[in-house]
């Protein structure tokens, strides 16, 4: 291991800025493939002359978005002298086309595919192995054509609750500004390994989908105080709700014990209590939202921002009925990325991967 | 990926008192597989607030009665002495609260109407709460009970009110309750293997992060014998330092704490062993586990060393799962339409040491086909044998990989919560990870004695 460049810094620096490589990190060796960084060239992408030069380039970017984070950042220079200093660590070896990393490198690809893309604002964040696309209502129509519309129940859904889609409606107001339904769909690269008749075995990478709706919520204490006042309602109101502090690492857990309309006193688990002025809250975007879990902040919500917060749940009702009717949505959803969000094609130091609408049977 | 096996629920019978079936709720007519501990019971105390309003008051009263003398329908259920075979008295006790913020006042009213509490048994009715928030009543009044080595069963305001659903939750209470005490309602009828000579014992082992704080962790270790007679629980909390997670220091830190517990548990499960040898099969939870867990774990499972009795160490981790199965020719219908659920127990080999096993969906016990869910998508687990930190004496025979499922089967099929449902989604080595973790966390805070016995022996968890 680097110390000056630990390895999952390093796969972060490549899949976040690298233009024309992807890596995957494996921790220990799995099969045939010792532990370490695997990287794979894009195809269409122009990036630096070289691999190393390009990741160099990357780790630059990566050291340098990480200023001011806090923590302790190894500076730049004594990673990539280290990088250097090992050219014995950096090796081409050809892998199996349907091994096990080729299915992490294939999602960091189509992240970056999707990310360079006009559809680059549909990603969601996820941790993990997973990649999420998040569908508003008028991007759906753009996808689906007008006879196939009846397909897609979030449509439906918008056009009789337009407040829950963004749409500002009188008296619904603060549902249309701090929630949004839409539809998340999101997709894994599986690797499988089948024996086959002959006793050899067939290795595939599947691509794992699964779709359902979700409440987009932006509860910024700030823009809620602004609501309430905006809207004539008193900020004490706020009393007893419960608020995230974001926090370096982790997030701290508060409960509103004092609201006006330039101040909030808060007391929170850590022990701590603290009075935060409007203006600071204003400043600081987002490191204090509502959570809205809990039953005093959920009835607050509903009372006098938006009372009917759960409704997207009949749309999820809806289509996880069962098996046979998400099955039936399922179908109409992979027709609905593939080749248009999704690209029906991604290669990968020079092997071409494709993807087919073909469900596995067993 | 291919289809592997079923396996069939009326071949994993459960074993009751005086005989077995398959579904859990024979219990009424077999009694407890084992009363020895809650025997020595004196009191159940049903505590509940005082500013209730009057309809409520008079639903504890009835709680108190039904839980004494049974309701109409005895087969639903007979009363809690007449299913455990034991002599408890039932009474209902009032605190005064005018919320739910102090969990102590409660504790306080529990110890006054209690002369020794390590014989009485709290059932606490407070409101319903999300089981997904640490800083609950429903955790706070858990753990401030726990914190004076008493276990505790909480009974929801809403669930006494509610009519349809309030008579069928008294058998699955009184389960737990019986648990908690030190009980053993049932175990499996059949162990993995079958052998006078090796014991095999199952191991729960999970790390859980603090819900805000990502720098604390809690490791577990819990022991089942192959039968689901369980043994004991080792949790502890495992703190990061920030600079050990910039350097990369952390899975060294978490895998010497890990392996520490591990140590502690494989110690106290060698003075157990009655046979020569023992086997034991390690179910890891891949809940909330990143690569650095993982990497924590295989570290510590490379420092275990093998007793003289534990010849051989299995490891397979278990995580659900997020393939959807859809079973076009399911037999299983509900109001007539079909619902493509598979069978429960079918396994599904993904590829090599990877399975996918089903876990809800439909089965053939009795008469016909019956769900374990109504509606939604059936869940399955992903299950991968992890070869590289197993460990094995030379003399001892591999268990196969079928085997190895059948443990984590086996486990599901031990519901102590929900009779109704005779398997659970997950096996109960890695089902409760989180009600361990913020329970321990919680204890930590409160800086409760790590030496309480009943945190060990009890299944306070569940």
């Amino acid at each position: 291991m680097l110390r000056e460049c630990p390895s999952p810094w390093v796969v972060s620096a490549i899949n976040q800025y690298a233009k024309s490589i992807v890596a995957s990190l494996l921790t220990r060796q799995y099969q045939r493939l010792q532990e370490g960084i695997y990287i794979a060239s894009l195809e269409g992408m122009r990036g630096e002359e070289n691999v190393s030069a390009e990741v160099k380039k990357a780790l630059t970017t990566y050291f340098g978005s990480r200023e001011g984070q806090g923590g302790k950042t190894p500076s730049v220079e004594k990673c990539i002298s280290e990088l250097d200093k090992n050219p014995h660590q950096i090796q081409s070896i050809q892998i199996p086309s349907t091994g096990y990393v080729v299915s992490n490198l294939l999602k960091n690809a189509l992240e970056k595919s999707i990310k360079v893309s006009e559809n680059r604002n549909i990603l969601c964040h996820k941790i993990g192995s997973e990649l999420c696309l998040q569908l508003e209502k008028e991007r759906l129509e753009t996808l689906i054509p007008q006879e196939m519309r009846h397909t897609e129940p979030l449509l439906a859904f918008c056009n009789n609750n337009s407040w829950l889609c963004g749409g500002r409606i009188r008296g619904k107001e603060g549902c249309g500004r701090f929630f949004k339904v839409v539809k998340e769909i999101t997709l894994r690269f599986q690797h499988v390994v089948t024996e086959n008749i002959k006793g050899k075995n067939d290795e595939r990478v599947y691509v794992i989908v699964s779709s359902t709706y979700r409440r987009i919520s932006t509860l910024n204490l700030y823009d809620i105080i602004d609501f309430l006042t905006t809207t004539g309602k008193d900020v004490g109101l706020l009393s007893g709700v419960r608020v995230n502090k974001r926090l370096k690492r982790g997030t701290d857990l508060c409960k509103v014990v004092e609201a006006r309309e330039n101040q909030v006193r808060l007391s929170c688990l850590s022990r701590k209590e603290e009075v935060v002025d409007i203006d600071t809250l204003r400043s600081l975007d987002g490191q204090y939202t509502i959570n809205p879990t809990y039953k005093h902040s959920r009835d607050f919500i509903e009372k006098y921002i938006c009372d009917d917060i759960d409704k997207h749940k009949d749309l999820i009702a809806e289509i996880k009925r069962n098996s046979r009717v998400y099955f039936e949505q399922l179908t109409n959803d992979v027709k609905l990325i593939l080749g248009k969000i999704i690209p029906n094609n991604i290669t990968l130091d020079n092997v071409n991967y494709q993807i087919r609408q073909e469900f596995l049977q067993v | 990926m291919k289809y592997f096996t079923t396996f069939d629920i009326k071949n994993f019978r459960l074993r009751f008192g005086t005989g077995t079936h398959v579904h859990p709720y024979y219990i009424v007519r077999y009694g407890p597989r084992d009363n020895q501990v809650a025997r020595s019971y004196k009191n159940i105390i049903v505590l509940f607030n005082n500013n209730l309003d009057a309809s409520t008051k008079k639903m504890v009263q009835m709680f108190t009665e039904d839980l004494k003398n049974g309701i109409d329908d005895r087969r639903i259920f007979p009363g809690f002495n007449a299913i455990y075979r034991t002599n408890i008295d039932i009474e209902h006790v009032p605190f005064d609260l005018s919320g739910y913020d102090n969990p102590e006042k409660i504790y306080e009213a529990f110890k006054s109407a209690c002369s020794n509490v390590e014989k009485c048994f709290p059932i606490i009715i407070l409101p319903r709460v999300h089981k997904g928030l640490y800083d609950s009543i429903y955790y706070r009044t858990k753990a401030e009970f726990l914190k004076h080595g008493v276990t505790s069963q909480v009974f929801t305001i809403d669930l006494l009110n509610d009519k349809k659903n309030y008579r069928w939750s008294l058998l699955p209470t009184s389960i737990q309750i019986f648990t908690k005490m030190g009980g053993i309602p049932y175990i499996l009828e059949q162990g993995i293997i079958d052998s006078s000579d090796i014991q095999v014992f199952i191991m729960g082992l999970g790390i859980s992060y603090h819900p805000l704080y990502k720098e604390q962790r809690v490791g577990y270790v819990m022991i089942f014998d192959q039968s689901g007679n369980w043994k004991f629980l080792e949790a502890g909390g495992i703190t990061i330092e920030n600079t050990d997670m910039e350097s990369g220091k952390d899975v060294d830190t978490l895998a010497e704490k890990i392996a520490s517990l591990l140590n502690t548990a494989i110690t106290r499960l060698a003075n157990m062993i009655q046979t020569r040898h023992a086997i034991l099969i390690i179910h890891y939870s891949g809940k909330e586990i990143s690569s650095r867990e993982e990497n924590a774990i295989a570290k510590a499972l490379q420092e275990l060393k093998l007793s003289q009795k534990i010849l051989a160490v299995y490891v397979l981790k278990i995580k659900k799962s997020d393939v959807a199965i859809y079973d076009r020719e399911s037999p299983f219908e509900i109001n007539g339409s079909k619902t493509g659920y598979p069978e429960i127990g079918t396994v599904f080999k993904l590829k090599p040491d990877v399975y996918l096993l089903v876990t809800t969906g439909y089965f053939i016990a009795d008469r016909g086909e019956k769900g374990n869910i109504w509606r939604g998508l059936p869940s399955n687990l992903i299950i991968s044998r992890h070869r590289e930190m197993e460990k094995m004496d030379k003399n001892i025979t591999d268990i196969n990989d079928e085997s190895l499922l059948v443990s984590v089967f086996s486990l599901s099929r031990l519901n102590y919560v929900s009779v109704q449902n005779p398997v659970s989604s997950e096996p109960i080595t890695t089902r409760y990870s989180r009600e361990i973790a913020w329970l321990t966390l919680r204890l930590l805070e409160r800086k409760a004695n790590p030496e309480i016995e009943t945190l060990r022996t009890r299944m306070w968890f569940i």
